[in-house]
């Protein structure tokens, strides 16, 4: 609930930084000129100018490309680390550090995507749906199979796969492996590279 | 003889790097067949769960019919579409569960274990969305958007983690 608060306070700033990623990524992905980037609350959005042949003018386009409301994955991981039991504060907090490290790295890779797949269907226009610049017909379906994974599984997905691989990374066995060695400041039995006392010790 | 005791001895860094690999390709592998056999497998899953939720309806004395995917009480009705039925996260679950080293015995019992928890949660899911459809509308867009799905991914690490408590080595 704590997690959740502090997200909902947090997602602005969070948003701003990956429309400041997004920005830098203009002129590798966006086809449209002239689209500019904005943050609303912890929404990215992008403002596409997009040009109606009918009328013979450019309209904007406004399409949400990444919504903290909708992304709880930052929320959830940062939730998971703190209720495991077990950990010690230290590890806790470099758990949070990794953790929150790698899953915004996939943030980045889901607005990447979005930018993208955002170029690739029609959007509705006063003149009816009108294709934007970048469509591909090669981009086309690899980007909707991705955003596709993204919206269904990828939320949850990269959330627990760090959290699992963190767990998974840590995890002491118990029985004879885990046994306390001659001294408490020798290498833990775990492998973890820290003294027994720091570790499956403490 | 100490060349074996070498090999048995447990690493858990190169286990754990093992393991994000093995979740990632199963996770992707997993979400691809489902994508093919979606009108196979997710649709007809769709259709059984509002059957179920009507059923369970009737037997808490609230009248209630479903046609199709569709639940339908007096005032209020869902849909209940490809990513409400559970079978993506029951996907997210069997992967993190067969990317963890353990007899086949123990994955295929994790799995089934799982994926009955996963299913009766999600049924539970549907049951207070309908009931909040019902009775407080308001609550409906957040509770399911957010906080359902939120809960929904915890009791999938609750599950793993039950799970490899019960598998670990040594354990």
């Amino acid at each position: 609930m704590g997690v959740s608060l502090l997200w909902a306070v947090g997602a602005p700033v969070y948003a701003t930084g990956l429309a400041t990623i997004g920005r830098a990524l203009i002129p590798f992905l966006e086809s449209a000129p002239g689209t500019r980037y904005t943050v609303e609350g912890g929404n990215v959005m992008a403002h596409r100018p997009v040009w109606l042949p009918k009328q013979q003018r450019m309209a904007p386009l406004v399409q949400p490309l990444w919504s903290a409301s909708a992304n709880y994955g930052v929320p959830l991981l940062a939730a998971l680390i703190l209720a495991t039991p077990g950990w010690s504060t230290g590890r806790r907090w470099r758990a949070l550090g990794i953790g929150l490290g790698l899953l915004t790295i996939t943030q980045v890779a889901f607005l990447f995507v979005y930018i993208v797949a955002t170029q690739q269907s029609p959007v509705m226009s006063p003149e009816g749906p009108i294709q934007l610049p970048g469509f591909s017909p090669v981009k086309q379906p690899i980007f909707y199979w991705l955003f596709y994974f993204f919206e269904i599984t990828g939320r949850g997905f990269f959330a627990l796969l760090v959290y699992l691989g963190l767990v998974a990374l840590t995890w002491r066995p118990r029985g004879p492996a885990a046994a306390a060695p001659a001294g408490r400041n020798a290498p833990c039995p775990c492998g973890s590279g820290l003294k027994y006392k720091r570790c499956c010790g403490a | 003889m100490s060349q074996n005791v070498k090999k048995s001895k447990p690493d858990p860094q190169r286990d754990g790097i093992r393991f994000c690999v093995l979740f990632a390709l199963f996770t992707v592998l997993i979400f691809a067949a489902l994508y093919v056999a979606e009108k196979r497998l997710v649709v007809p899953l769709n259709r059984h769960l509002a059957w179920m939720a009507e059923k369970c309806l009737w037997l808490v004395g609230v009248p209630a019919s479903s046609t199709g995917p569709v639940v339908s009480m007096a005032s209020f009705a869902v849909e209940i579409k490809n990513n409400c039925n559970a079978i993506y996260e029951i996907g997210l679950y069997a992967a993190a569960v067969w990317a963890y080293p353990a007899s086949v015995r123990d994955h295929l019992r994790g799995t089934v274990m799982g994926a009955v928890v996963l299913y009766g949660v999600n049924l539970l899911r549907i049951l207070t969305l309908l009931a909040l459809g019902l009775l407080a509308p308001a609550w409906f867009g957040p509770t399911h958007l957010y906080a359902w799905q939120l809960i929904f991914l915890l009791v999938v690490a609750v599950c793993w983690l039950g799970w490899i408590a019960r598998v670990r080595p040594g354990g």
